[in-house]
């Protein structure tokens, strides 16, 4: 108990010593915050504009980050943006960890063909850019947020059935597995007891990195006008309106990609954390 | 070496042939016939035999397995199909629009290759320092940074506010035209490369021999370029030919803010106006260009690490 205590008490104070970890988790935390609240901290409406006047405003006391073509109000549209960037980076990532970690698992612990075909799908799939292949599919469902999650989610579990595979090949012969297996556990509870939480360390860094990726992505995708559609505030397709009026009014472009810029930094910051503190290697190199 | 190669290349045959199944299943999955796509959405839909014999026509009707095989075969053939919307051989489309994206990746490639690499050892040598911490922030920032979104600012600062260079187009590859999309595409491109660098340099100057090389009183320049460097830099190898598929993805996004009139933009462009077979084509010609990089990368690792080889 008293051990069981201190280990925890040392990963706090390692995770407190890390300063890559406490800004990413602030960073996520306030995000978070911001998603959630949006209705109380958005000054305006962000679909509707109070009048076409106010077009092309620049940043002013009434709106904090100017106005943009249609007169709304560009710092409630970054701000409820935050929403939808938040649910894809989650939904892409528990479509990915899904089937990732299923198909790993299955191809780690049964070998044989199951793992065959397994392991040339996901080699099939990283012979494809991430981007271009979300690219085509969602030119095959169509424009829209729903099927950038399907796309999105159906590019990202390649490296998680990699890793986990990897883990799960290395594990299964463990001691303690077979221990599990003589004593007559069945298949399933030893995958999910035994072998899954030993996988859950590095995947949970990869979703974490994964989750700052999908972000991305979903920008890009929204940029190029294949995400959100309109009247949606996805950052991606604020930039992509705004960049025609980047002479006039640069503030339409310029917050929504650096809300962009902070959260996907944010996840990337606290990903970085969680390696250095999970990563036993690493570990033995800090304390050196 | 020669079975490694060998081995390597038998390994890439199912990958090529997945590839195209499943760009060619992805693309049987839209909705809608072939004819019916290549009409006028605006205009009245054909009468129900003129589009049966048009799909006869043009071999649609045959059961998807053969259409698959005959599509293979064309491939092997370097026929990626036939484009309604340009009138033109896919193939032929594709290596028009290659140069400029070509020309873009490797300018880019380059850039990031030379900054993130001598970031990467600047920030290793100088560990726990100022420089370390400038290349660790631009490095973080560089992984971070929406690609489209650092390119529009890049137009903005330097062609609408300063006038310095043009802001689009590729001027048939002109040096000022190249200079902005360069930037934009190598800087996240960089900013990975010096992070594996300074991680991968950190470790092998904790190694014996280079305390070794060290305590037999080797100058510092040389024990960091004659001894650590060499070896540093194979893992960084991989890095690279595995982040080309990021290179690929990111120059879609550049080459459509700065209109640069390569593949990326002819992909973007085809999915915008439901052109299926180039997408298609393009998709596929792109992911066997990647396969072809990360053989070429494999074959350069295990040239270099003589242990790979082996395994």
């Amino acid at each position: 108990m008293v051990r069981e205590i201190q280990k925890r008490a040392g990963w706090m104070l390692r995770f407190l010593d890390h300063p890559s970890a406490i800004i990413g988790t602030i960073l996520v935390s306030v995000l978070v915050l911001v998603a959630l609240l949006a209705p109380l901290m958005a000054p305006h409406d962000p679909y509707e504009a109070e009048s076409l006047r106010d077009a092309y405003q620049s940043p002013s006391q009434l709106f904090p980050f100017g106005t943009d073509g249609l007169g709304r109000c560009v710092l409630s549209r970054v701000i409820f943006g935050t929403r939808i960037s938040l649910t894809v980076g989650l939904v892409v990532q528990g479509i990915s960890l899904f089937l990732g970690i299923t198909l790993g698992l299955w191809a780690g612990y049964w070998e044989g063909w199951v793992d065959d075909i397994i392991s040339n799908a996901t080699n099939v799939m990283f012979g494809f850019p991430n981007l271009l292949f979300a690219l085509a599919i969602v030119s095959v469902l169509g424009p829209g947020l729903y099927n950038v999650f399907v796309a999105l989610g159906l590019v990202g579990w390649p490296i998680i059935v990699r890793l986990v595979r990897g883990q799960t090949l290395s594990i299964k012969h463990k001691g303690y597995v077979e221990a599990a297996r003589a004593s007559g556990c069945s298949h399933t509870f030893i995958l999910l007891r035994h072998i899954l939480p030993q996988c859950l360390p590095p995947v949970l860094v990869m979703a974490t990195m994964g989750i700052a990726g999908a972000i991305l992505a979903e920008a890009g995708l929204s940029f190029l006008g294949l995400g959100a559609q309109p009247p949606h505030p996805s950052w991606g397709s604020m930039i992509a309106r705004g960049r025609e009026y980047i002479w006039q009014a640069p503030w339409i472009t310029a917050f929504p990609g650096a809300a962009i810029f902070i959260t996907v930094l944010g996840f990337n910051l606290l990903g970085d954390g969680l390696r250095d503190l999970l990563d036993p290697r690493i570990q033995s190199e800090r304390i050196r | 070496m020669f079975h490694y190669i060998a081995r390597r290349m038998v390994q890439m045959l199912p990958v090529l042939i997945g590839i195209t199944l499943v760009a060619f299943i992805l693309m049987n999955l839209v909705p809608g016939t072939a004819i019916s796509m290549m009409m006028d959405p605006r205009a009245a839909p054909l009468p129900a035999d003129v589009e049966a014999r048009l799909l006869e026509h043009y071999g649609f009707t045959d059961p998807l397995p053969i259409r698959y095989l005959k599509f293979l075969g064309n491939a092997l053939r370097g026929d990626l199909g036939f484009s309604f919307r340009f009138n033109q051989l896919v193939s032929i489309i594709v290596l028009e629009r290659l140069p400029p994206t070509m020309l873009l990746a490797f300018t880019s490639g380059t850039l990031a290759v030379l900054l993130g690499v001598f970031l990467g050892i600047l920030a290793a040598l100088h560990r726990g320092r100022i420089l370390d911490s400038f290349s660790m922030v631009f490095g973080l920032a560089g992984a971070s940074m929406p690609v489209f979104w650092f390119g529009i600012l890049l137009m903005f600062l330097f062609s609408v506010r300063l006038g310095w260079l043009p802001a689009s187009g590729w001027g048939s590859g002109s040096v000022s035209h190249l200079i902005l999309p360069t930037l934009a595409l190598g800087y996240g491109f960089a900013a990975i490369i010096a992070r594996v660098t300074r991680s991968s340099m950190l470790e092998v100057l904790s190694m014996d021999y280079i305390v070794t090389a060290r305590s037999k009183g080797l100058s510092e320049r040389m024990v960091v370029y004659k001894h650590a460097l060499k070896n540093a830099l194979i893992p960084v190898i991989t890095v690279i030919g595995g982040q080309v598929g990021r290179l690929l993805s990111g120059a879609v996004l550049t080459e459509t803010v700065f209109s640069w009139p390569g593949l990326g933009r002819l992909l973007v462009d085809s999915i915008q106006h439901r052109d299926l077979p180039t997408v298609q084509g393009s998709l596929i010609f792109v992911a066997f260009v990647f396969v072809l990089v990360n053989l070429v990368t494999d074959l350069t690792y295990a040239f270099l690490d003589p242990r790979v080889r082996f395994e």
